[in-house]
């Protein structure tokens, strides 16, 4: 497969994608193909599209179920393979460039070439303070390799130096300056730290008949990973309301009822040994009347 | 000829007789509401038929559902469901799944009954079937492709057989991001990738069109005879013009469909003016029973069930965001051109800041062009304040709400999402009656099974998987809840002229049931049979599936 060289162009509605993707293809000096976002404010020049490139798709935001026609990986593979090696990409206003970022960094045969946010300098400072897109604006500012200020250059306060570092103005006509064509992504994200949290596991446990409250106590004290349960349980002494945080056990004796279902979280990689809680194979699952999901 | 239905009681909805025991049909149109003898002035001057074969039954008016993706159903139908909630299909009662070892051992079952090219599971849940693996499966099946589709749709592992089926390059999926290889797991964008690779085979036309089959069985099993299509052009737009047209249009389908066009992609790349040129073409060639009117669905946020929806301070316990679907001054601009074009507008809205969103938008467009009767409705409302719920009546906005989120996610998200005050306080009903929203309920299916009965409940007890109450304040009572099924749900649609309550000149939709939802034990409310439907006067009796064990 030929390798191919991805350019993202990035930034929210009104930051002038559309005018500066038309500008690179009007001026291009290679063939490029292009992957629209769907939704879009303005049409991008079809024209434009057809003489210089030839083929355009469409990329639309959010959760992947909604999107049976394919992933944006999926369509880069299909442009390779018809020979493109030269692939612009305009994101959606609403998409995080973090994300973005995430699924095109490391893709075979993939280059991302620099991925570009564009920024009118007046709107800055109120979208910054927008009640929608605040945090939308910034990851989109933090994971750029270059911030391009459209109109003019925003008036950058002290704490915005990462971004004023990695700010150029771009006149809004005539021939595009060299650097639009050579930007070059840095391998990490800048102006990004990770912050790791401990990780929160999950399981509902239908706990089987047989077991005593001390059992019960027992299980839960010999699994310190285990942070909290809460539910219901039919134990030897009756039917319980479980509400366990770090270290306490609570049961509470409660009407019985159709519903059982413990619910335990707890924290690192040691996966608690249900087996020893929970209903085996052997009993008929038909029993429990009720449970989730 | 009139046909006159007896029944044990009638639930009319209708105030000024709430109850009656005896309907009279003719073409299709109830003519009169009542007893044998309040009905004497059609009975002697007309021929008639009197049916008694539900004089021990309970007619309520035929049960709306008015947001559902037959699209996506056909997508799923298809594949074999192992759940931990018991599902009821028409062609099969899904027990309750509810260990590792049990899941296994239904894949083990289904495997041995079925020669599917790639067999589908759909259902998985790992907080009740374990962490799925692609050695897990491997270990059941060996040589044959099998893929575990997760209950929420939004991740999925398959087994070594399938990768090789589907021509997977280990070398490339390896270097995909949201891929792990080893695990067979795809999810978000690799979810994507994986699907991509199965589209020949999970829309391939025959599987497309029995799930289409397949969900006219559910619709008429749950007691429809309206159904909201709420998005269509979800997928593809023509082929689902087309498809619903040809599996929904012809006499074995005994309800409506009620079709809302997807307003993204239908303005997607084109004129305002093109789009609504578009729907009035739709409008005016809409048969007997595929209908497209004024009425528009644009999204807010992202998915429930993804934690995706955009929330107001404090957000989400991890500090993760949700995510927009539209740029939010796009969707203004969107909303703005089918609020003065008339239309009736549905937002789907997940989060209380895309309430919030969305409000503002209204009334920005309200002052613009003040309308009434408008239909403006939230669509699904997982979370919403009291106070954007008091704004939302004095906007004249409607709420269609998908309860089952509280049952099925509530104690989740209350550990794992939002925390509990807010978890336990999803899908607040009892704010938007009292505060006398229009309000329905729908299951946007297969977000949760479309059974109106079994959303009832949910509605009135507030009882989440675990058996814990959640809000009570926030409950229904049955009759709010009947009516958030029925008339309110015509409401929604704008079809309340037509259908939704039992009287004179409306259609005559009803559905039959084993039992009164008004007066028996609220807890029982689920478990009431529905034995059959009338629509528009035309007799359809479900198969006694409930009667065996
Ligand atoms: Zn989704
Ligand atoms: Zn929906």
């Amino acid at each position: 497969m030929t390798s191919v060289e991805l350019t993202l162009i990035g930034g929210y509605l009104g930051a002038g994608k559309t005018t500066l993707l038309n500008r690179m293809l009007s001026q291009a000096r290679h063939r490029f193909a292009v992957i629209v976002n769907d939704l879009g404010a303005l049409p991008i020049d079809q024209a434009l599209i057809e003489s210089t490139s030839g083929t355009s798709l469409t990329l639309t935001n959010g959760c992947a179920c909604c999107q049976l026609g394919g992933d944006l990986a999926s369509q880069i593979d299909q442009l390779a393979q018809t020979g493109f090696e030269r692939v612009l990409i305009e994101a959606s206003g609403v998409a995080k460039m973090s994300r973005l970022r995430d699924q095109l960094v490391g893709l075979p045969g993939v280059t991302l070439r620099a991925a570009m946010t564009l920024i009118d300098g007046q709107s800055l400072a109120p979208l910054l303070s927008s009640r929608w897109v605040d945090r939308l604006i910034r990851d989109q500012l933090d994971h750029a390799d270059l911030i391009i200020a459209t109109r003019v250059m925003p008036s950058w306060s002290s704490e915005q130096v990462a971004w004023r570092e990695r700010a150029v103005f771009l006149e809004a006509s005539g021939e595009l300056p060299d650097w639009v064509w050579q930007v070059q992504s840095q391998v990490s994200t800048p102006g990004f730290a990770a912050v790791t949290k401990p990780e929160f596991h999950h399981r509902a446990v239908v706990v089987r008949r047989g077991l005593s409250r001390a059992d019960f106590e027992g299980f839960v004290a010999a699994h310190p990973q285990i942070q909290r349960a809460k539910g219901f349980a039919t134990l030897n002494e009756g039917h319980f309301l479980v509400q366990s945080t770090v270290g306490r056990c609570i049961l509470t004796p409660s009407p019985a009822q159709d519903f059982e279902g413990v619910q335990f979280i707890w924290v690192g990689d040691e996966l608690p040994p249900f087996a020893e809680l929970s209903m085996d194979q052997g009993e008929p699952v038909a029993e429990v009347e009720s449970v989730g999901i | 000829m009139l046909d006159v239905y007896i029944a044990k009681t009638i639930v009319t909805l209708n105030r000024s007789q709430p109850d009656a025991t005896a309907i009279a049909v003719r073409d299709g149109m109830i003519v009169e509401v009542g007893s044998l003898s309040s009905l004497e002035p059609w009975l002697l001057r007309e021929p008639h038929v009197i049916h008694r074969t539900f004089e021990s039954d309970v007619m309520v008016p035929g049960f709306i559902d008015p947001h559902l993706h037959p699209a996506m159903a056909a997508v799923i139908l298809p594949m074999h469901f192992i759940t931990a909630m018991p599902w009821s299909l028409p062609w099969r009662e899904v027990p309750a799944t509810v260990t590792p070892e049990a899941f296994d051992r239904e894949m083990v079952r289904i495997l041995a009954e079925v020669d599917d090219e790639i067999t589908i599971f759909w259902g998985h849940h790992d907080l009740w079937h374990g962490a799925m693996h692609r050695s897990r499966i491997d270990q059941l099946s060996g040589d044959r492709p099998v893929v575990v589709w997760n209950r929420s749709f939004h991740e999925l592992h398959m087994n070594h057989a399938c990768m090789l089926h589907l021509g997977i390059d280990e070398v490339l999926a390896q270097r995909r991001k949201q891929v792990d290889l080893d695990a067979g797991r795809f999810y978000e964008n690799g979810l994507g990738f994986a699907i991509s690779r199965l589209n020949p085979f999970i829309l391939e036309d025959a599987r497309f069109r029995q799930g289409l089959e397949r969900l006219r069985e559910v619709v008429h099993f749950g007691g429809h005879t309206t159904i909201g299509d709420m998005a269509v052009g979800l997928f593809d737009f023509e082929r689902e013009l087309r498809e619903s047209r040809a599996i929904f249009g012809g006499p074995e389908t005994f309800f409506r469909v009620e079709q809302v066009p997807h307003g993204g992609v239908l303005t997607h790349g084109r004129s305002a003016e093109e789009a609504l040129a578009q729907l009035s073409s739709l409008a005016a060639e809409s048969g007997p029973k595929l209908t497209f009117r004024k009425r528009i669905k644009f999204f807010a946020d992202g998915a429930f069930f993804s934690q995706l929806a955009q929330l107001l301070p404090p957000g989400y316990l991890d500090g993760h965001e949700g995510e927009w679907l539209m740029v939010p001054e796009l969707l203004e601009a969107k909303l703005r051109e089918f609020w003065h074009a008339g239309y009736r507008i549905h937002v789907h809205v997940t989060g209380d800041r895309a309430v919030e969103l969305t409000l503002s938008i209204l009334e920005q467009l309200q002052s613009e062009l003040p309308r009434t009767n408008h239909g403006f409705t939230l669509e699904h409302m997982g979370y919403a304040t009291p106070e954007q719920l008091a704004w939302a009546k004095q906007l004249g906005v409607s709420v269609s709400a998908n309860i089952y989120y509280l049952h099925e996610l509530a104690s989740r998200y209350a550990e794992m999402s939002v925390g509990y005050e807010r978890a336990s306080s999803m899908g607040r009903l009892g704010t938007c009656f009292d505060e006398g929203l229009i309000t329905a309920l729908h299951s946007d299916f297969t977000m949760a099974p479309a059974q109106p009965l079994l959303n009832m409940w949910v509605a009135v007890n507030r009882v989440n998987a675990q058996g814990e109450l959640m809000a009570e304040s926030e409950r229904l009572t049955p009759a709010q809840a009947l009516a958030a099924v029925t008339i309110n749900a015509a409401k929604i649609l704008g079809i309340e002229h037509e259908t939704g309550s039992l009287r004179a000149g409306k259609r005559a939709d009803v559905t039959i049931l084993s039992d009164n939802p008004l007066s028996v034990d609220p807890m029982a409310i689920r478990d009431i049979a529905v034995k059959g439907t009338l629509f528009e006067g035309t007799l359809r009796l479900n198969e006694p599936l409930h009667d065996i064990g």
